[in-house]
């Protein structure tokens, strides 16, 4: 950090907030937030005020058609969650379908039943939605980030469909390809090991070489713990030897 | 569905979902075409900038991050850029704009009418407005008046240095103080 750089991008930490300043400028500022936190707490805290304050705009009914002309320009997939050559960054509650693009991450799940709202946007990387299951009911399914134990990254994404008996599916076929590719993917059986909010845990086989790869919670291993499967916490993706590869908090 | 929170409608318009989509049109769309309307000053203009507004949430969806503030307040943030990016690419803009009125019409409009207490609002956006009515309404009369011209009204900093007569500088001090002393005015109200 840089206190003159800081000195600066506190004097203009308004105007950005308000986005008043020049090309040049907002370029400077932006590079110095990169490396500052404070600033960018800063200029965050002050964004958030300056849409506040647009709270205030007059309310004025558009033309006739209007809500029909948005909507008819509304495609099923948003660009935002296409892909851009990066992934795993941020809010990462999005899947890549076959055909590279970018899914809302209930819909991989529920395939050709409908979600029918979201409900809940939930904190970093995890998702929780309300859906009809093949009965009409409403379930809940949560998408969590798995994320390497190694080094953090997102490597795939784990659904929890909150169905009677729990369903756990978990894609991350890529990251296994990438792997396998570099020689790192051990070969012999897989556990996923489910934790729950009082410290449970249980095992349960799962066959990582099916993407999904889906465990339908019954019949944990020997010397599991018995459950609350209302609160689940985390599914961490095991092997043999009992190496925890990979882990999805489902509360984050 | 009427009945919906901001943030549930909107998840339910960023995957396409109709009916959520046309629930979080309609309830969203008096605004941003207001706003679209403030800073573009012609109807058909506004028209085409509530409507973009409305596709770039859409699309940028993802960018939403409810941690950091409301629905309403980022899809009238969209707003905002989308008009300015607009009316800046004007070289009629300022012709068009009278920069004399600048300040009083959109806060008037929207003080008197947000604060009232007929108005029919749902408790919790009645209290977001008013709070922030309300510590708008605690500044200096300057800082007011520039915040409310950069915003509401979509002046840039120059722009509203010679409406108001002022040095940049001066414009500039009073941006920041004013919007700093905003938060402070909110977190207080918040508390």
């Amino acid at each position: 950090m840089n206190a003159d750089g800081c000195t600066w991008v506190d004097e203009v930490a308004a105007e950005l907030a308000l986005g008043l300043l020049s090309g040049a400028e907002r370029a400077e500022a932006l590079a110095h937030m990169e490396r500052c936190g404070r600033c960018q707490d800063e200029v965050s805290s002050l964004t958030g005020v300056a849409e506040q304050l647009l709270l205030l705009a007059p309310e004025i009914p558009p033309p006739a058609g209007f809500e029909s002309r948005v909507l008819a320009r509304i495609d099923p997939v948003p660009e935002a969650l296409r892909p851009s050559g990066s992934s795993g960054t941020g809010r990462s509650g999005v899947t890549r379908t076959r055909n590279g693009r970018r899914r809302p991450p209930w819909r991989s799940v529920l395939g050709a039943v409908a979600a029918v709202l979201v409900v809940l946007v939930g904190a970093a990387g995890v998702w929780v939605a309300f859906a009809d299951d093949d009965n009409h009911s409403q379930v809940a399914v949560t998408v969590a980030d798995l994320r390497s134990n190694h080094n953090g990254d997102v490597v795939g994404q784990a659904t929890v469909r909150h169905s009677s008996p729990p369903v756990v599916e978990l894609e991350m076929k890529e990251w296994i390809d990438a792997l396998k590719a570099q020689g790192e993917w051990p070969v012999g059986d897989w556990l996923i090991e489910v934790q729950d909010g009082a410290g449970g845990s249980a095992h349960y086989p799962v066959r990582l070489a099916e993407s999904p790869a889906k465990v339908t919670l019954v019949e944990p291993q020997p010397g599991s713990d018995r459950l609350d499967m209302t609160n689940l916490t985390t599914v961490a993706v095991r092997d043999g030897t009992g190496h925890t590869w990979c882990t999805a908090k489902l509360n984050a | 569905m009427w009945d919906a929170s901001d943030e549930a409608l909107f998840a339910g318009f960023a995957m396409g979902d109709p009916q959520a989509g046309t629930v979080f049109v309609r309830r969203f769309q008096a605004r941003v075409f207001g706003l679209a309307l403030v800073i573009t000053r012609d109807p058909v203009e506004a028209d085409e900038v509530a409507q973009d507004a409305f596709v770039r949430a859409w699309r940028y969806a993802a960018s939403f991050d409810a941690r950091r503030g409301s629905v309403a307040g980022w899809l009238l943030g969209i707003t905002r850029n989308v008009a300015l990016d607009n009316v800046r690419l004007d070289s009629n803009r300022k012709a068009r704009l009278d920069l004399s009125d600048a300040g009083e019409l959109a806060l008037n409009l929207a003080i008197d009418v947000r604060s009232s207490d007929e108005v029919a609002e749902s408790a919790e956006r009645h209290d977001a407005l008013a709070r922030v009515a309300y510590s708008l309404r605690a500044l200096p009369d300057e800082q007011r008046e520039a915040l409310v011209a950069v915003t509401l009204q979509g002046l840039t900093t120059r722009e509203y240095a010679e409406s108001a007569g002022v040095p940049l500088g001066t414009a500039k001090t009073r941006i920041r103080l004013g919007l700093r002393k905003l938060r402070q005015r909110l977190e207080i109200h918040a508390e």
